[in-house]
């Protein structure tokens, strides 16, 4: 809109627009790093780079080592696949295996072997979080774009004893799958999988951090949280309360799951699929403990995360860094879980006449 | 023996008691031709003296006995009388224009300049406003201002004021008393004050007097002519950019005035010529101001009604068909004031005077869309839709104010007063209509409509003693008290003002103020660019009023005739200041703005100097000023509570006015402005960030809010009059020309991202390119006014 007014602006009178000389000056390469840290992990990831002003390269070879409680771990470089989805980036992907608990010291130092670049970067591991209980509700809603269309969402209720002093927390959910796979006249088979199903919590004053959005809001209530983190400044008292909710339909969705083929021909393609399956749900809902760095540096991301981020509209976003020596945030995160098993469902995908599975791989009910 | 001794001492108690017996003389300074009050005119009496209120009132004190008083005003042949004044004697003085420029004779007292008490205070001479080569030709009092040190433009070419690193939501103007929340048309580009209505501009940039209050950063008092008591007069005027006309005169001679003043952009005349050749836009605005003056019998009372009302208003229309559909599109952004006031003048006696003014305040702005679409589709069917769209923000203010001027004592000009507004506020209201023809293919849905109201009540009380305590020193001390009410919540201020003045015979004087500030409202602006859509948001049970103290000093020097120095040193710390937080959608929203927003800390400081030639055929000044302006929002939503320079932060800024008097029919003007380069915000590098899915992305790297400077600006503008007698008036050619060497200054700033081809990697890389919009280069301009 404002720019729209601008060239309007423009045509009312007479001007020239021509490139500034934009004197930013040519920086050198520096080293870049980044990871998330978290306690509830055994695999630790980071990722290197080198930038400058206008490009991202990758790095040359360094050493990187993790010390934590006095004990150094050699990271060892990772040789990425397809699937990493970085064979085309230009980062570099090192790992380390190791426990990390509330209260740990993480240093994490990288250097090449010429000295040209060195880092190191500190952050201690915040104290566990507590997340009390975690309360669920089916219920309906319809929205003011489709105010036909009613949609069954699962409701939580969370709530997370607050202790003394500022805090910040995240909130996700992930769902774990173990599902039976069934085709008539073929053995059944067992496949797990994972994924994280968008929470909807617009609508809630905490997680929202007071940027109430209700669903007969003009412009929907899908918040610019996308990481869903909050601080304790909106609790009333010693237990903060939160609520979400998740569509039904984002949960039991299978047309997310790689379902292999029931039977396939010599030539590889398919000669029967499955035709119906077994889907055991359990949704882990995780609360992360986050130390206010790592909750400034959420947030930025977060915000440019969401989609709704139009930097022509929206005030500039800063991003903090705790590297020393390079550019780069390397962030560390307590967990606490609750886990909430779904009821078992039976989903029957249906073959056609000829034996072929329908069209439609997801004809559920609700 | 006895006896002759005693009859001394009686004689010389006689004498005594003569000699010290003292009177008042008090009555009004006015023109003569047109009887219009003269503001500031100076009134002398050996040392003593005094100057003439905002309505053209003064009051002296003085000895009794034979004395001799000269009354004297820029611009206007003084008059000095011989009296025997053995009472309290009321004389009302009718001045006579002079056609030569010349300083008004020293004065014991000044509102303004270095005579004054305070600092940090300016009068704008109405001369270098008609003067002053501006844009368009478009004589402009804010433009004018944007000239003094310590004042400064947001954008080139724009009206914005920026005083001492405060925003533009800090300043006060006033029209009369009245307060105008939005006094910018053209995006900033003219002011609504209309030149030939205005009488007196007075600058307040520090040491604020304590009747003032509401804003922290500056009080612009702009004073209107009352009206030509005698005769009627009036001019019009034809610019490159829009006509004008200003009448006045009597309704009854002597008794009642009247001044009205109409101007407008040649657009809104031919708006229908303007579609007529296609185009689907246009954009117009227009000023309306009058006022009628009524002087009682006895001249104790007057009697003042005055009116305002402007607008802008850019629209866009489309029409749109083909074989299956049309669609008529309408789109507007309108905003504009509207102002009425009714003043009452009273003179109780020779040492007491008072105003009293009960005024209405209405700030607007409204953004619409109405679209109106018909399809009809192959299969027979149809469908019809209506969508309405309004954003509407605005405030309204119903005010009242008394004050009173008591001068008990030459050495002593009290004021004191109160007042108190009812503010209502609407910062934000969403109104969506949809709805079709019940066929089934459209949208039927009536959404919002009634936004989220603020009501504050704003009553104060003021009080300063303006003190002459002996030849060379004199105080201003006074106490500005508020209490603001909103939602329950009472927010009180006491706000203390001092002003301290060392003078010698060499014509030094050393100056010290300390002022503290209070603001009740705030202007919620990106940082990217300010619009008319910017909110005016007022504070609230969680959002505080923001305060400034500003402790200044100064050292002034007009012991060379014609000619005033100074150099004066700020130091502001401001509490409170509002800025969206980052990543915040500052456009169309919803009616939670308070969460959008973080109350931080600002500091400035700077050094100005000021070099002012008075007199003579030649006029003018320079004014520099070596200033830094900061924020920080402890909060951590914006810059992680660093220090940034605040988006008006510019390091030097120097202007030179030149006025020359060639002829009796030719007068010359030129200036020329330099200013450090404003700030925006710009990517510095790139990098990478992980976030808790394990999803890695580069990105642009920004360490703070206004990390970039942008080049400096300075420009060249160049001016004259012709003016030519006729039988029933003048008339005056206008030539200008705006930016002489075409400077590309940057209005606009885009920023834009390419991609370019890197040899050293073999791949394209991304690239940051500032792309700047330039609306104002070179621009001559010619205008025509014809006086009557």
């Amino acid at each position: 809109m404002k720019r729209f007014l601008h060239i309007l602006t423009v045509l009312a009178l007479v001007s020239c627009t021509n490139k500034m000389e934009f004197v930013m000056e040519s920086l050198p390469d520096q080293l870049l790093l980044t990871a998330q840290l978290k306690s509830s992990e055994s695999t630790h990831a980071v990722y290197a780079a080198v930038g400058n002003n206008h490009t991202v390269k990758p790095a040359p070879e360094l050493e990187m080592v993790c010390t934590v409680g006095g004990k150094d771990i050699t990271l060892t470089r990772e040789v990425v696949s397809k699937e990493d989805g970085l064979l085309r980036e230009p980062w570099r992907k090192y790992t380390f295996d190791g426990a990390l608990a509330p209260g740990d010291v993480v240093r994490i130092s990288a250097r090449t072997a010429d000295g040209q670049f060195s880092a190191t970067t500190e952050s201690t591991i915040p104290p566990l979080p507590t997340l009390s209980k975690v309360d669920t509700v089916t219920v309906r809603t319809k929205n003011l774009w489709q105010p036909k269309v009613e949609s069954k969402h699962l409701r939580f209720k969370v709530s997370v004893d607050d202790p003394k002093g500022e805090n910040w927390y995240m909130l996700n959910v992930l769902a774990r799958y173990d599902i039976t796979m069934h085709a008539e006249g073929h053995p059944d088979k067992e496949i797990s999988d994972t994924r994280s199903p968008k929470i909807d919590s617009g609508d809630d004053p905490i997680l929202s951090e007071g940027v109430v959005i209700s669903n007969e809001e003009l412009f929907g209530t899908l918040s610019t949280n996308a990481f869903h983190i909050f601080s304790d400044t909106l609790f009333e008292g010693a237990v903060g309360e939160a609520s979400f909710k998740i569509d039904y339909n984002d949960i039991f969705n299978t047309q997310f799951l790689n379902i292999p083929p029931a039977e396939s021909n010599p030539d590889g393609s398919t000669k029967y699929m499955y035709d119906g399956l077994t889907l055991a749900a359990t949704l882990d809902v995780n609360l992360y403990g986050l130390p206010l760095e790592e909750y400034n540096y959420l947030k930025a991301i977060g915000i440019r995360a969401s989609g709704f981020f139009f930097s022509d509209f929206m005030e500039p976003i800063a991003i903090p860094d705790n590297v020393e020596g390079a550019d780069g945030f390397i962030g560390v995160m307590s967990c606490e879980k609750i886990s909430i098993k779904l009821p078992i469902r039976e989903i029957t995908f249906g073959n056609d006449d000829s034996g072929n599975p329908s069209s439609d791989p997801n004809p559920f009910k609700i | 023996m006895k006896r002759i001794v005693l009859g001394i001492f009686l004689s010389l108690a006689v004498f005594q008691a003569a000699a010290q017996r003292r009177v008042t003389v008090s009555g009004m300074v006015t023109d003569c031709a047109t009887g219009e009050t003269l503001l500031g005119a100076g009134i002398l009496s050996g040392r003593l003296g005094a100057v003439t209120n905002e309505y053209g009132f003064y009051t002296l004190t003085i000895p009794g006995g034979k004395t001799e008083i000269t009354w004297s005003y820029i611009g206007y042949k003084p008059i000095t009388q011989s009296l025997d004044l053995q009472k309290d004697t009321t004389i009302n003085i009718q001045l006579q224009a002079s056609e030569t420029l010349q300083a008004a004779m020293v004065s014991a007292q000044k509102d303004a300049g270095i005579k004054s008490t305070r600092m940090g205070v300016l009068e704008v001479p109405i001369n270098a406003i008609k003067n002053t080569p501006v844009l368009f030709g478009e004589a402009d009092v804010l433009k004018v201002i944007q000239m003094m040190p310590g004042v400064q433009s947001g954008s080139e070419g724009f009206s914005g004021l920026y005083v001492r690193g405060g925003g533009p939501d800090e300043n006060l103007l006033l029209l009369d008393g009245i307060s105008i929340y939005n006094a910018e048309h053209m995006l900033g580009i003219f002011s609504v004050f209309q030149s030939e209505a205005v009488k007196k501009v007075t600058l307040y940039k520090g040491s604020f007097p304590a009747r003032y209050g509401g804003r922290i950063s500056s009080i612009i008092d702009v004073r209107t002519n009352d009206g030509n008591m005698k005769e009627y007069h009036g001019c019009v005027g034809v610019s490159a950019i829009s006509d004008k006309l200003h009448i006045e005169g009597p309704i009854i001679k002597d008794r009642t005035s009247f001044s009205a003043s109409a101007r407008g952009m040649h657009t809104i005349l031919f708006d229908r010529l303007i579609h007529a050749f296609g185009s689907p836009a246009n954009y117009y605005f227009y000023d309306l101001h009058g006022k009628v003056t009524h002087r009682f019998r006895g001249g104790k009372d007057r009697l003042f009604l005055n009116f305002y009302n402007g607008l802008d208003e850019f629209y866009y229309k489309d029409e749109q068909a083909d074989q299956e559909t049309t669609a008529n599109t309408r789109l507007s952004v309108r905003w504009g004031n509207l102002v009425t006031a009714l003043r009452w003048n009273h003179i109780f006696s020779s040492k007491l005077f008072s105003n009293t003014t009960l005024a209405y305040n209405r700030y607007k702005m409204v953004m619409g869309t109405d679209v109106h679409a018909k399809g009809f589709y192959g299969d027979g069917t149809s469908m019809m839709q209506d969508v309405t769209f309004d954003y509407h923000s605005g405030m309204r203010d119903w005010s009242f104010k008394t004050d009173f001027d008591y001068t008990p004592v030459p050495q002593h000009l009290i004021r004191f007063g109160g007042e108190y507004i009812f503010h209502r506020f609407v910062p934000e209201t969403v109104a969506l209509l949809m709805a079709s023809d019940g066929s089934g293919n459209g949208l039927d849905k009536d959404y919002g409509g009634e936004g989220v109201r603020h009501y504050g009540h704003d009553a104060s009380l003021f009080f300063e003693d303006d003190m002459a305590l002996g030849e060379y020193f004199s105080v201003n001390p006074g106490l500005h008290a508020t209490l603001f009410a909103t939602e329950g919540k009472a927010y009180f201020s006491l706000e203390p003002r001092l002003s301290l003045k060392y003078s010698t015979p060499a014509g030094i004087a050393v100056k010290a103020a300390y002022s503290r500030m209070s603001q009740y409202v705030h202007l919620l602006s990106s940082s990217q660019m300010s619009l008319p859509m910017d909110l005016w948001v007022p504070i609230t049970k969680d959002i505080r009023p923001e305060k400034s103290d500003q402790g200044s000093l100064g050292v002034y020097f007009d012991g060379l005739k014609g000619w005033e120095f100074s150099l004066e040193g700020y130091f502001k710390w401001v509490d409170g200041v509002l800025e969206y937080k980052d990543g915040v959608n500052f456009m169309v929203g919803t009616s939670n703005w308070e969460n959008k927003v973080e109350m931080g800390v600002g500091r400035a400081y700077g050094l100005e100097l000021y070099v002012e030639k008075t007199t003579g055929k030649t006029t003018g000044w320079l004014g520099y000023t070596l200033a830094k302006s900061e924020r920080r929002f402890p909060g951590g939503s914006i810059s992680f509570g660093q220090w940034f320079p605040y988006r008006y932060d510019r390091r030097h800024n120097l202007n030179i006015v030149v006025n020359h008097h060639l002829t009796d029919n030719i007068d010359l003007g030129a200036t020329w402005s330099f200013c450090t380069g404003g700030t925006t915000t710009m990517p510095e590098r790139q990098a990478i960030t992980a976030d808790p899915g394990g999803q890695v992305k580069q990105t642009d790297m920004i360490s703070h809010r206004n990390n970039y400077r942008l080049p400096a600006s300075h420009h060249l503008n160049l001016s004259a009059n012709f003016h030519r007698k006729h039988r029933r008036g003048e008339s005056i050619w206008n030539i200008s020309v705006y930016n002489v060497y075409n400077r590309m200054n940057p209005n606009f700033v885009f920023k834009n991202l390419t991609q370019r081809y890197d040899p050293a990697s073999g791949s394209y890389v991304k690239q940051v390119e500032l792309t700047k919009l330039t609306i104002l280069p070179i621009i001559p301009s010619v205008g025509y006014t014809y006086s009557f």
